[in-house]
């Protein structure tokens, strides 16, 4: 099978989200909107101490997606934490095995979740604007420093966002 | 407490797939289509084939395409005896497996024990126990649950 890109998977994502939010991708989400999202595909949340990993997913207990955030995530980060494990959910990735804490190079899919909940956080103004402007935009909405994330993932995912957003403009009527 | 369900092997899941197909009349190319998968012909002709299983999520999706539920992809096994997940039923302690297994799902208590073993293991157990918490079981199901997981977290790696 043809492998699609990191930003074709993401519009995917968006796709899907769109079945419980028809406007995801277009503008942040409301508060309204994320509970919404949340419930539709049955994920919760909860915190818990987990020494440096910012969240884990599991496959369903007891009916529901679940996850393990760590505590010390800053509040403003848990949406969008939340929003990228929500996308592993949408992506079918946390129905078979798998492998929970990943160790080692982060396998592409890290990247498609990223630009998923990114779309559901910054704001369309600072998507437009691309170049710098974006990268320090992410990092400022996304302070995952103590996490060694931002690093190696933002300038890259700085070059796509603009990218996916034009994609999703494409996106009316597919839901 | 009845049996624990697990899925049916490559080669029956191979043949209900195509069994289901070809009940819908469908061709691989459309029944792909069906299944949120334009373009994925070639992937429903490895399940055929036993090259691929499909996902728990397209399991059901199938079955509910004839009117039927996921548990046609699974068999229900006997109590289970002897070696269960690694274990011998001597080292078993109090909690009854089956019931994990049945409140778990059939894959997620040995993918759990497999990486519980591995570096930040400890963590993990801990994470899913938290997961866990709120979850509604009855009190002898919560008391299986707990009492494999503490198990898991006295033997998980740091």
């Amino acid at each position: 099978m043809r492998r699609r890109s990191i930003e074709r998977r993401a519009i995917g994502l968006v796709a899907e989200a769109r079945l419980a939010v028809g406007e995801y991708g277009s503008r942040p989400l409301q508060e309204s909107e994320f509970s919404k999202l949340l419930s539709v595909f049955n994920l919760v949340t909860c915190l818990e101490d987990l020494e440096g990993i910012p969240a884990i997913l599991f496959p369903p207990i007891a009916g529901k997606y679940r996850a393990v955030l760590d505590h010390g995530l800053p509040a403003e980060v848990r949406r969008y934490v939340t929003l990228h494990e929500l996308g592993h959910v949408l992506a079918g990735e946390a129905d078979e095995p798998m492998r929970m804490v990943h160790t080692g190079p982060l396998p592409e899919s890290e990247d498609v979740c990223d630009l998923f909940a990114l779309l559901g956080i910054v704001p369309t103004v600072d998507i437009e604007e691309g170049g710098e402007w974006l990268e320090s935009r992410i990092r400022q909405l996304v302070p995952l420093d103590n996490y060694g994330w931002q690093k190696y993932r933002i300038p890259r995912l700085a070059k796509r966002l603009p990218r996916v957003r034009e994609m999703v403009k494409d996106l009316h009527g597919y839901y | 407490m009845g049996n624990a369900s697990v899925w049916k092997s490559d080669e029956e899941v191979a043949q209900l797939v195509k069994e289901i197909r070809e009940e819908l009349g469908m061709s691989q190319e459309l029944f792909a289509e069906a299944l949120g998968m334009p373009k994925g012909q070639a992937e429903v002709s490895r399940w055929e084939r036993a090259k691929r299983r499909p996902g728990p999520k397209k399991m059901m999706t199938m079955a509910r395409m004839i009117g039927k539920d996921v548990s046609i992809f699974q068999v229900r096994r006997p109590p289970l005896a002897g070696v269960v997940w690694g274990m011998t039923a001597a080292t078993i302690p109090s909690y009854d497996m089956r019931q994990v297994i049945e409140a778990l799902g059939t894959f997620t208590p040995e993918m759990l024990r497999r990486q519980a073993g591995e570096p930040g293991g400890a963590v993990l157990v801990r994470a899913f126990k938290k997961a866990c918490a709120d979850a509604d079981w009855d009190l002898e199901t919560r008391n299986a649950v707990d009492g494999y997981l503490n198990h898991l977290l006295e033997n998980a790696a740091p």
